[in-house]
């Protein structure tokens, strides 16, 4: 593990003011086992810190979907390696997660959440209904419904970028926000 | 002799599942993110269609902690399987089981309930 990395990510991230409350960090490749214990953490941190119960299943539903699509799209790199962050702030939660993808999954990831921006708040449910239905299985198992089920929970609260690291890698970077009013305990 | 027609045991990341042909009952309870659902709903499928060959009542008990997309469009697939079929869709109850105030679950079933046609409950476990 590179403590430059670990550091430049917490610069990155203390440079907002509104940082909240760091609840998990993740900073390394990602298995399914680390899935599994970061969602058991992640359960175990919103349940002390009072957090009503469909937030905490929506952020485990969310949570989920982004680390097992690092899980299935993350292209492996020397020194950019995938992290995932939750934090508590006065909007609510906030769920970040940066990997590295490769040319044809940035051209399409981009598409896909430029299309779902586009679409108005109240017409989404029926988007995300009707995109669910339509939608089929591979034998990988793969319904290419990770995205769109993100942007559907967490009500279109989220903003992405994309940093080109070399000349057909790029790092993704996922930024979702729950929102909800919680009040931050003190300590 | 064993009821059960399928019985998978739950795992970290998957649920377990009993499907009692004599009960006319199938419960899902558990995580249900799978790296692949499709591989883990494939025995779930099968056995449906066994079992619609020759009955026509099924209680779905469903109680998922949590889940990912790929095991949802699984879970919408069965029960598809379940509204084609007049006589099943007609005898066929999903008792969609939530936590108390999670408006989050429920809202998932809602979302099937209104594409499949068929009839939910919203029982409240706590």
């Amino acid at each position: 593990m590179e403590n430059s990395k670990i550091n430049e990510l917490l610069g990155d991230i203390t440079a907002n003011e509104n940082v909240g409350k760091q609840l998990l960090m993740l900073y390394g490749q990602i298995n399914q086992e680390v899935i599994i214990s970061t969602i058991k953490l992640t359960e175990r941190k919103l349940i002390l810190e009072k957090v009503p119960g469909n937030l905490i299943t929506k952020t485990k539903i969310i949570c989920t979907e982004m680390l097992q699509n690092i899980l299935k799209h993350q292209t492996k790199h020397a020194t950019h390696l995938p992290n995932f962050i939750i934090r508590l702030t006065d909007e609510g939660l906030s769920i970040v997660s940066t990997n590295v993808v490769t040319e044809a999954d940035k051209n399409h990831i981009s598409s896909q959440l430029d299309i779902f921006s586009r679409i108005n708040k109240e017409d989404f449910r029926d988007f995300y209904m009707e995109s669910f239905k339509g939608a089929s299985i591979t034998t990988s198992g793969n319904a290419g419904l990770g995205l769109l089920d993100i942007v559907y929970r967490s009500k279109q609260s989220v903003r992405y970028k994309m940093e080109q690291i070399s000349s057909d890698l790029f790092s993704f970077h996922l930024d979702v926000t729950i929102s909800h009013p919680i009040v931050l305990s003190a300590n | 002799m064993n009821k059960s027609k399928l019985n998978i045991e739950r795992t970290q990341s998957s649920p377990s599942v009993v499907f009692n042909f004599e009960e006319h009952k199938l419960i899902i309870t558990g995580i249900c993110t799978p790296e692949n659902p499709k591989l883990f709903f494939a025995p779930i499928i099968e056995a449906f269609d066994e079992y619609q060959k020759n009955h026509t009542i099924l209680t779905i008990d469903i109680y998922l902690d949590y889940f990912n997309s790929g095991s949802s469009k699984c879970l919408l697939n069965l029960f598809f399987k379940a509204s084609n079929n007049p006589d099943i869709k007609m005898n066929t109850i999903v008792n969609w089981i939530i936590d108390e105030d999670d408006s989050e679950l429920k809202e998932a079933g809602e979302v099937f309930q209104e594409i499949t046609g068929l009839n939910f409950n919203y029982p409240c476990k706590n």
